[in-house]
């Protein structure tokens, strides 16, 4: 069996283009990460002065790690009066090397505010917002219990269990973090590449007429087609693992920094309403594998679209307009409040900070669950629907032809 | 036969390729008509009182055009004066009412245009600018047909579902070396085919030309195609100088030649690889990442290849820049591609295509085809499935039962039977939805959302027995600065407190996700500055500061029903909106038949309407107190005494007096 495997991953995945395909996008996509870095990192040279970078490291070894008191007053002694003197926009916008920055006193009040007051006052205020949240949430239980509402109770339940003991103790730099939670190209040329590579799975016997000769094989039927799933599903994973790979080292390389690993993914400002509390490091690793995950169901999607045909003309054609369709669906209610319509598109798993950002629930049965499981589940019964698809739809042919076969036998 | 013939046939017969271009034409139409939207919704919404001005000024800017503005704001501020002057005299019985109507009426008619004018005005500035190149011109027609690079996928698929299997078809049955002992093989089918393609691809891309002028043309109107490109905003900065009928023959002519590009470099890739899912791959990468890849969106422009031409407005349009947050420098969000450059990239391109030509011819080996086994139907069963599923997305939305009184200056409390929904607006800056069980005096936060951040509720709700329903707007924080995303209108069940959205307005003007389709986002003004809003069974209605807008439930259609100057105040029992006017007349408005008439003798700064009559201070009777009937129509005092303001509950009135600024209470019975 695994040696079938191997055949088929060889035979549909070991190909020269699609390996020069997978050097040429992952060399794109560090050239997107590039400009993302280049158009919004405030350390970037088309946005701030060489002096930023260097200033805010050197604070770092003194602002950095666990936020205290004294550290916060400290922070405090030097952004008041910079605060002061701007208030009313009075004060001298001239260059002024004696500033911190090296330009002028907006900037000073600019480096520190974006890079450490407010940063700061989100994580050392977030307890409080958390406690809030906990405590909002047990009034709710209290009350939806008097009225008699299970669900609603069950719910704020799961928020209380969620908020509790939520803090951020630490200040670090979460800059790269924060635009790499929002890249998708990368998923976008892994789609592109599935597309290519998957077309010709299924199409290949086709088109060289072998199918026939498949299914007087003792591997044949069945097997084959198993194989050529498990074949498809590490090819996915492979390819994912490599961008994922990519993309995490290159964020971390063009922003300079592999701090914040361990510091809660509530700590970005917009996951805020986070539906689930762990590290920024750990996300990412949950993240790329529901992103994987993701594109396995979409790949299996094309599967059996190619299925139906001799060619990859058609079946590309339809793919390739059914992704367009998701992606647009996906779009049309990102950041909605209808969790439904968002988790029923198995496009939401591959820009899955959407799961992530908010705690949103769907009702199973009475039963609050986290649209982010909802989501994984749903993608899951279109992966078995997919799967039986391509079981039915491939074995069919098979039967047909093995019957036809079984009665010349006969004579 | 002769060869064109047979590959004709091949081509459009045995490939499908008429299906496919017929179904390109059903599914292009089908898309403009269902989700074309203008450009400017405002206009659309007051055409009437829009085109009432825009045909005083329609043409050039001239010393007459500049007047006539200044002279209209003026004109208008001041008929508002004096048909508040005249008012005030009639109900002060100083002008009879024949007086009144001849004064009032053109008055009137002058105010009626108002909103209009605020539109033009808006034209105005943005012409003021330049008034050498930009035209006073109905801009919605042109902008649709012009004023984009979308990216058509429809048309992309198409070209390359009839292109690819040009040559791939016969490499695929690998007949190449049976092909070359043909005679009427090699080169000259080759070029057969060429040839062949070409003019499908010219026919395609004028049919499709053609088919959207017409379209607009329909639904819009394409006037004065003469005036100067810079009249519409999208191209404000450019410095091409050519007319609006003149830049759509060009992008016409672009689209053909980035067409012609597009299905050479397919027959190229496909000649060179002789794989459908390689040529495709390739072709779509082609395209579709140097379209998605670029920050900057005039980086496609800069490169040789179809994209740029296919897509072509960004040849016409000029720098446009933007304030950097982070420095306060201006920084580009598009560069102007110079007619020099252009002219460049186009041999560039047209140098390649040639190659690429060339490559086929040189590459290329004939044979005679045979009929191939046809495609079943399969896939365009898949395809119907697919677009049924697609379409079927909605599905209604509606809450039967009576309907309960609505009153705008009440917008911030409503009462049930058990509870009291109030705006508490104490604690700081907080202000939040409470609400009080009417039995145990309990108070309680009627958003029951723990997780308060991103989020703002507005200070507005409204009810109907036991649904109440309140408006909030989410935001999001992917940038420095927090974003608004989206306005919802939260249906809240008071028995059990469960929520349901009814209605969502996406308000993100930043890019998400891949962001495959780019929005244009200039109705937001009207939803940032929703005060109020009320339901029926059918419809939402929301109150902006001028204007009251009807939006369906289920289909999402937009209409603005009423407009007003100033909002005093304005009720709603159900089906019927009550509102004041400049007059201070109370008008009735019906929203079953649209029908809008004036209520005879109610005339009041301020009214409360409750379940049978219009409680009022009329302004003909020295502001006291009045109640009118609503459905016979009879007036019956209330008090004696002039009125400053007045509210009620189930057994009194409260009101207090002018005489001596003390509060009264008045019961009922």
């Amino acid at each position: 069996m695994i040696k079938l495997i191997v055949f088929e991953f060889q035979k549909h995945f070991l190909k020269p283009s699609i390996i020069v395909a997978v050097l040429l996008f992952s060399l794109l996509s560090i050239a997107k990460i590039h400009s993302i870095q280049n158009t919004n990192s405030l350390f970037s040279g088309s946005n701030t002065s060489p002096a930023w970078k260097g200033l805010y490291w050197n604070l770092y070894e003194e602002f950095g790690g666990a936020i205290t008191n004294e550290k916060i007053e400290k922070l405090m002694a030097i952004y008041r009066p910079l605060e002061y003197q701007t208030a009313d926009r009075t004060a001298s916008s001239d260059h002024n090397p004696d500033s911190y920055t090296g330009g002028n006193i907006y900037m000073d009040r600019n480096f520190f505010m974006w890079n450490y007051v407010n940063p700061m006052k989100y994580a050392y205020e977030y307890k409080m917002y958390a406690n809030q949240v906990v405590s909002a949430a047990e009034r709710n239980m209290d009350f939806f219990e008097s009225i008699g509402n299970t669900f609603e109770y069950k719910k704020n339940a799961v928020i209380k269990e969620l908020f509790q003991e939520r803090s951020i103790s630490i200040f670090s730099y979460k800059e790269m973090y924060h635009y790499y939670v929002q890249y998708d190209f990368s998923a976008f040329l892994v789609l592109l590449i599935c597309l290519y590579s998957l077309m010709h799975v299924f199409i290949s016997e086709k088109e060289t007429d072998m199918e026939m000769l498949l299914l007087t094989t003792k591997s044949g039927n069945n097997k084959t087609i198993f194989a050529k799933l498990m074949a498809s599903a590490i090819f996915v994973c492979m390819l994912c693992s490599w961008f994922w790979t990519v993309d995490f080292v290159a964020f971390s390389l063009l922003f300079g920094s592999f701090e914040s690993a361990s510091t809660p993914l509530y700590a970005l400002e917009d996951f805020v309403n986070s539906s689930i509390g762990v590290s920024l490091s750990q996300y990412a690793i949950i993240s790329g594998l529901i992103k994987t995950f993701g594109i396995f169901v979409l790949s299996l999607l094309f599967l059996v679209v190619s299925c139906f045909f001799k060619n990859a003309l058609v079946p590309f054609i339809i793919s390739l307009s059914i992704m367009i369709s998701l992606i647009f669906m996906n779009e049309v209610y990102m950041g909605s409040g209808r969790t439904l319509q968002k988790i029923i598109n198995p496009f939401v798993l591959i820009v899955n900070r959407e799961l992530f950002r908010k705690t949103e629930f769907v009702d199973s049965f009475g039963y609050p669950m986290l649209h982010y499981m909802a989501a994984i589940l749903l993608a899951v019964v279109w992966g078995l629907l997919l799967t039986l698809g391509i079981t039915v739809f491939v074995k069919k042919n098979t039967l047909r032809k093995g019957v036809k076969r079984h009665a010349i036998m006969d004579l | 036969m002769p060869l064109w013939i047979c590959e004709m046939k091949k081509m459009h017969l045995y490939q499908k390729g008429l299906v496919y271009i017929g179904l390109f034409f059903i599914f292009s139409l089908s898309s403009m008509i269902l989700f074309d939207k203008p450009a400017n919704l405002d206009i659309e919404l007051n055409a009437s009182q829009y085109a009432f001005y825009l045909n005083q000024v329609k043409g050039a800017y001239s010393e007459e055009s500049e007047h006539f503005f200044a002279n209209e704001s003026a004109k208008i501020s001041e008929t508002k004066v004096k048909l508040k002057e005249a008012s005030d005299d009639f109900y002060d019985g100083n002008i009879n009412e024949s007086e009144y109507i001849l004064i009032s009426t053109p008055l009137e008619e002058i105010l009626q245009y108002e909103k209009g004018y605020k539109i033009i005005y808006d034209q105005f500035i943005y012409i003021r600018e330049e008034p050498e190149q930009r035209y006073f011109l109905y801009t919605n027609g042109w902008d649709g047909l012009i004023s984009n690079d979308n990216l058509d996928f429809l048309y992309i698929l198409l070209l390359l579902v009839l292109v690819t299997p040009v040559f791939c078809f016969e490499f695929e049955s690998k007949m190449n070396s049976l092909n070359l002992t043909v005679k009427k093989g090699g080169r000259n089918q080759a070029l057969y085919k060429i040839g062949l393609i070409c003019i499908t691809v010219v026919m395609l891309c004028l049919l499709h030309a053609g088919l959207k002028f017409g379209f607009y043309w329909l639904k819009y109107g394409l006037e004065n195609g003469n005036y100067p490109l810079q009249s519409l905003s999208y191209f404000a900065t450019s410095t091409k100088s050519s007319t609006l009928l003149e830049t759509f023959l060009w992008l016409t002519a672009c689209k053909l030649f980035g067409s012609l590009c597009l299905a050479i470099l397919i027959m190229f890739v496909s000649v060179l690889f002789k794989k459908y899912a390689f040529t495709l791959f390739t072709c779509t990468a082609l395209i579709l990442l140097p379209y998605y890849g670029f920050r900057l969106e005039s980086s496609k422009y800069f490169l040789p290849g179809p994209l740029g031409f296919m897509v072509s407005s960004g040849y016409f349009r000029g720098n446009e820049y933007v304030r950097n947050m982070v420095n306060g420098q201006m920084i580009f969000v598009f560069k102007e591609v110079s007619t020099m450059l252009w002219l460049y990239l186009f041999v560039i391109t047209l140098c390649l295509c040639i190659g690429m030509s060339l490559a086929i011819l040189i590459r290329s080996t004939n044979k005679w085809c045979e009929i191939r086994p046809r495609f079943r139907l399969r896939p365009l069963h898949l395809m119907l499935v697919i677009c049924v599923f697609f379409l079927s997305a909605c599905t209604p939305n509606t809450r039967a039962g009576e309907s309960n009184i609505y009153n705008y200056s009440f917008r911030q409390s409503y009462e049930n039977e058990y509870y009291h929904f109030y705006v508490e607006e104490s604690e700081g800056n907080e202000t939040r939805i409470v609400f009080e069980v009417k039995q145990t005096g309990d108070k309680q936060h009627f958003v029951r959302n723990p997780m308060t951040s991103l989020t703002r509720v507005e200070k507005t709700v409204f009810g109907n027995g036991s649904y109440v329903y309140y408006m909030k707007y989410n935001s999001d924080k992917s940038e420095i600065r927090e974003q608004m995303n989206r306005l919802s209108i939260i249906e809240v069940n008071t028995d059990t407190f469960d929520e349901k959205i009814v209605f969502e307005k996406n308000l993100n003007t930043v890019k998400t996700s891949i962001n495959l389709f780019k929005s244009n986002n200039k109705e937001m003004a009207f939803f940032h500055s929703v005060s109020g809003f009320f339901l029926d069974e059918e419809n939402i209605y929301l109150v902006g500061h001028d204007e009251i807008r009807r939006v369906h439930q289920s289909t999402g259609k937009m209409s603005v029903i009423i407009r007003f100057s100033v909002l005093r105040h304005l009720a709603f029992d159900g089906q019927t909106i009550y509102y004041i006017d400049e007059k201070s007349q109370v008008v009735k408005y019906d929203t079953r038949t649209d029908i809008e008439e004036v209520i005879p003798d109610l005339v009041t700064q301020y009214f409360i309407l409750t379940n049978n009559e219009i409680i009022f201070l009329n302004r003909k009777d020295k502001q006291k107190i009045y109640a009118m009937n609503v459905s016979d129509s009879t007036f019956r005092r209330i008090t004696d005494v002039p009125v400053l303001e007045f509210y009620f509950d189930e057994q009194s009135i409260f009101y207090v007096s002018k005489d001596d600024l003390k509060q009264y209470r008045l019961d009922w019975a």
